[in-house]
């Protein structure tokens, strides 16, 4: 059955400070009611500070993502009324439309607004936290135009993705909430409220078409109403009527001063715009990557910029060894470390990378992310670490190569013939018999060179 | 005028006495005013009455509040938590 | 001028300046009641020290709707009886730095909702002129205190007339500036789009001296302006007669129906007057007054139900704690007063979805086009002047009817409706003459009424 469902997606932006007032805006790992101000606590007398211009920029920079237009009226920031002890004065500030009329991947946005975040009630013991309260969130609204959960779910992870390009929001996870309007054939608009993940966004719609398509069958009808998803018994279940009849008895916000967007505050930030498509072409077209480096670059936006940052800097190499080097070592080690961005200095990368292509040929394999964690974390220089450790399989152990070649070449005098004969094969196979004697296997190329030179030298 | 509605939105709780005494002065208060009805107000559009232009903040480096002196207010805590009576 | 002897004699024994306020307090406070906070303690400890600045020395009362921090701000409600306010109001930080002392924060109408200074959850305020009658509000107690000799300097708030009206009645100085020229950042909210923090004092001189200390632009609110000229007591100090020969001074007819005969009288008085200096008297029209009274009664109430909200009992305030949440905060919110209670409803009321467009969307277009009229005017004329109360001051608890209290602001509203700036003077025994001025034109008001007082405000001395 086609349904009509349409979201209202608020996420937190990537700001420093709080949106109306000067607290920090990450409020994460902070013991309770530590990050506030008299301006977000809404203490008597307070009144908000001019609008954080970052918060604003974001937005501006999520609806030109969408597809958006700037609204080019006086935008108003409103006062909506409710009662709730997470939100201190009991209004919420929020704006009237700030970007206005977008499509993404075909579902058509309505707008994009700004609104300050309430604090955070913790029901079950009756506790209030107004560390979140007052930062910064944006909120999309989108016309009715996704038709099925699959639809949902696949358009809401593009979605994130796209939005995670943008650096306008910040990159923790679960810190989205969906409010989620469905309606099938026939039925009023139910509206899921407050689900905060894209599986849940998923699942709640399963289950609510379900609940709607059996309630048509029997002839009943779908009345309009708000209800909550409930992740551990994946049902939605409806809210309580008092709570059902909101009049938020909006106001224009007289403490506030609307906003303007100018023509050239829109083109600033559309320059700082890059979407994944647009990365795409560039890995593909000016670098010559491989299909399978792409889409592992593409899937962490600050390792992106680290990775262009390289290649761009980097003095003629071959960019698909670079990337080898970048997507299988430097993403291994920032993943099992847990290691910042921020801390890695980019252009000593670019030369520590040059510096380990040098020897990349004569290093034991298995030892690379030992050199490229050293590299990385303790600021080593890849090639004398490697002579430091002993990796470099040339010094070490070239001369009991040599020995073992010279063995291999007695005992396989067929091998030798072959060869000899023109039967490039039988280079393989004794290559492949020298490996098999050494624990630390090098480079075959190494090998092949070796034998080359020793059957030279004794069958010149 | 729902007296009972009005007091539910604005959280407020008269007894009987009280809301039939505020339903009539705030009928009378209406029915005085309701001449503002008939001024022409069609050539007003709505502006705000401050004369400052927009104005945005810098998003620089954040700056820390004491929570003491807002904590000191609260009238019920448990640490630095706001304890507040569980909802029904 | 008298505050020109005031700082002479505070800056000469500052010790000694301070005792004799002290025992003006001590002997006549318990019958005025202007104060809910006295500061006496704090004020001798701060005498004591070395002070530079503006203010250096000079006791100031503040109303106990601005926030002083540190101590009890409570609106003179019981909801805040207890608060003890987290942070100083901008203009408070400006009196600190220079070297003004808070002797206490005064009385007021409860959360200002009041003209006549009796719904104080702490109890009425006495007009220390004779103390049946009251002192007008809703910055009693900051008026009281200046006509009793509590204090030196005062700061009110204004929000339809609440520093001019008890200004008239106590026989002293107030002034509301343009909107926006002082900061509102730490002022307890009646209606925001109306509200202004003003200084009282003894004379014009004396709010020049205030206006120079806390107005100007403030990150703080961002609906504050630049401050139209750098010096109020200069332009003061520099004043001479002649300055406002030829300048357009218009009334409306209407004013003087609203009024008293007495009051009328003495304010033809001062129009014979500035006419015999060369000024331009001329009489005019303005049918407009007929909605002021009742726009300002459906705006404010509207922004004020909001700006109430926030006063649950939940985070700060009084809080009666029952078995569930919301019913936590209905009970709470009881312990808020009368009129209070009755401008939430309206206020509520006419904002609710049903209402929203006949009554509170109108009367904000009607607000606009007052102002549009007024503003207007001001392109002809320099000066819009009018008594500043239609009225003597009555007897405590003789007005309880809301309607009748609420026409008593009928001359003061349309100042802060149009958001331009307005003071009053005192021109005999409980009667202030007001002058309005064009937006950001506070300096020129003050210079009309600095001629004035020349006139007729040596009166007042007499105490």
């Amino acid at each position: 059955m086609k349904a009509k469902i349409g979201f209202e997606i608020h996420v937190q932006l990537n700001t420093k400070q709080k949106l109306f007032c000067r607290c920090s805006a990450d409020y994460t790992d902070k013991d309770p009611n530590t990050n506030i101000c008299p301006i977000c606590t809404g203490q008597p007398g307070s009144k908000p500070m001019p609008p954080n211009l970052e918060a604003i920029k974001n937005v501006i920079k999520v609806g030109l993502i969408l597809g958006c237009k700037p609204n080019h009226v006086r935008i108003y920031f409103l006062r909506k009324h409710y009662f709730y002890p997470d939100l201190p004065k009991n209004y919420q500030i929020t704006s009237e439309p700030l970007m206005v009329d977008g499509n993404f991947f075909g579902v058509k946005i309505r707008e994009v607004h700004l609104e300050e975040d309430p604090g955070r009630y913790d029901l079950r013991n009756g506790y209030v936290d107004f560390n979140r309260s007052g930062t910064p969130l944006a909120e999309i609204v989108t016309e009715p135009d996704i038709e099925s959960p699959e639809h949902a779910k696949g358009w809401l992870e593009k979605l994130f993705l796209y939005l995670k390009y943008s650096r306008a929001i910040r990159a923790d996870p679960g810190s989205i909430r969906v409010d989620v309007n469905v309606s099938i054939e026939g039925g009023e608009r139910v509206e899921i409220k407050n689900v905060n993940s894209i599986d849940g966004v998923y699942r709640s719609l399963k289950y609510e078409i379900l609940r709607q398509t059996r309630m048509l069958i029997v002839g009943k009808r779908i009345k309009r109403e708000t209800r909550h998803y409930d992740d551990e018994k994946r049902i939605t279940a409806p809210l309580r009527e008092k709570e059902d009849i909101a009049d938020y008895r909006y106001i224009p916000d007289p403490d506030l001063i609307p906003i303007e967007i100018s023509e050239s505050l829109i083109d600033n930030i559309k320059r700082d715009i890059l979407s994944p498509i647009e990365y795409e072409k560039i890995l593909k077209n000016k670098y010559n990557l491989k299909e399978n480096y792409i889409q592992k670059l593409l899937q962490n936006p600050e390792f992106l910029e680290l990775c262009i940052y390289v290649l761009k800097n980097i003095k003629k190499e071959d960019p698909n060894r670079v990337a080898e080097i970048l997507t299988n070592h430097v993403w291994r080690v920032i993943k099992d470390t847990n290691l910042e961005f921020h801390q890695i200095k980019n252009l000593q990368l670019v030369r520590n990378i040059e510096r380990l292509l040098t020897i990349l040929n004569r290093v034991d394999r298995n030892k690379l992310c030992d050199i490229v964690s050293a590299m990385l974390l303790n600021s080593e220089d890849p090639v004398n670490y490697a002579k430091k450790k002993r990796y470099l399989l040339q010094e070490v152990d070239k001369n009991k190569i040599i020995s073992i070649v010279k063995e291999i070449l007695t005992s396989e005098t067929k091998a030798v013939n072959d060869y000899l004969n023109g039967k490039k094969k039988a280079l393989s196979y004794l290559v492949g018999k020298v490996m098999s004697r050494l624990e630390i296997k090098p480079n075959p190329k190494t090998i092949t060179e070796i034998i080359k030179e020793e059957i030279y030298r004794t069958y010149r | 005028m729902d007296i009972e509605k009005l007091a539910w939105i604005a959280k407020m709780k008269l007894d009987e006495k009280e809301k039939k005494e505020l339903k009539k002065e705030i009928e009378k208060i209406l029915e005085t005013f309701k001449k503002i009805q008939e001024v022409d107000t069609s050539d007003i559009v709505f502006e705000t009455i401050s004369l400052s232009n927009t104005w945005f903040r810098y998003d620089t480096e954040p700056k820390k509040f004491d929570e003491e002196k807002i904590i000191q207010n609260f009238p019920k805590r448990e640490n630095k938590k706001l304890e507040v009576p569980r909802l029904l | 001028m008298f505050t020109k002897e005031i700082i002479e004699d505070a800056r000469s024994d500052p010790i000694n300046h301070f005792e004799k306020i002290r025992k003006n307090i001590e002997r006549n406070e318990n019958e005025v009641n202007s104060f809910i906070t006295l500061l006496l303690d704090e004020a001798e400890k701060e005498i004591k020290q070395t002070k530079e600045g503006k203010l250096a020395y000079l006791l100031i009362a503040i109303k106990d709707n601005i926030l002083v921090e540190g101590i009890k701000t409570t609106a003179g409600s019981k909801m805040l009886k207890n608060y003890i306010a987290p942070f100083d109001a901008t203009v408070i930080k400006n009196i600190k730095k220079e070297g003004g002392i808070i002797i206490g924060k005064t009385n007021m109408d409860e959360f200002a909702c009041g003209s006549d200074g009796t719904t104080s959850a702490f109890g009425p305020t006495r007009n220390p002129l004779d103390l049946e009658k009251v002192p007008g509000g809703s910055s009693s107690g900051s008026a009281a205190v200046l006509a009793a000799e509590f204090a030196d300097l005062a700061l009110g708030s204004d929000t339809g007339g609440s520093i001019r009206n008890p200004s008239a009645f106590c026989s002293i100085f107030g002034f509301k500036p343009t909107y926006g020229i002082v900061s509102r950042y730490g002022l307890i909210d009646m209606a925001m789009s109306l509200d202004q923090i003003g200084p009282m004092a003894k004379d014009t001189y004396g709010l020049a001296l205030l206006m120079d200390v806390i107005s100007g632009k403030d990150i703080y609110d961002p609906t504050t302006i630049r401050k139209p000229t750098k010096s109020f007591t200069e332009i003061i100090e520099n004043f001479k007669d002649n300055n406002l020969k030829g300048k357009k001074v218009v009334y409306a007819r209407e004013f003087l129906d609203y009024t008293e005969d007495k009051i009328k009288r003495k304010f033809f008085n001062v129009i014979d007057y500035l006419n015999s200096l060369g000024l331009e008297i001329i009489e005019t029209s303005l049918p407009e007054i007929e909605y002021a009274v009742p726009t300002y009664y459906l705006v404010v109430p509207s922004e004020f139900a909001s700006a109430m909200q926030r006063y649950d009992g939940l985070k700060y305030g009084y809080r009666k704690e029952v078995r569930d949440i919301w019913n936590t905060i209905m009970e709470s919110r009881k312990v808020l007063g009368r009129e209070v209670k009755r401008r939430i409803f309206l206020g509520t009321f006419i904002t609710s979805r049903e209402e929203f467009g006949k009554w509170y969307k109108k009367a904000v277009l009607v607000r606009l086009k007052i102002r549009k009229r007024l503003l207007e005017l001001f392109k002809k004329y320099d000066y819009l002047v009018s008594p500043t109360m239609p009225v003597l001051p009555w007897r405590i608890g003789e007005i309880q009817d809301p309607l009748t209290m609420y026409q008593m602001d009928v001359l003061t509203v349309l100042a802060n409706l149009v958001g331009i700036p307005s003071g009053s003077v005192p021109i005999a025994k409980s009667v202030g003459f007001q002058v309005m001025g064009n937006l950001k034109e506070d300096h020129k008001v003050l210079e009309l009424m600095y001629t004035v007082e020349q006139k007729f405000s040596k009166f007042i001395k007499t105490n």
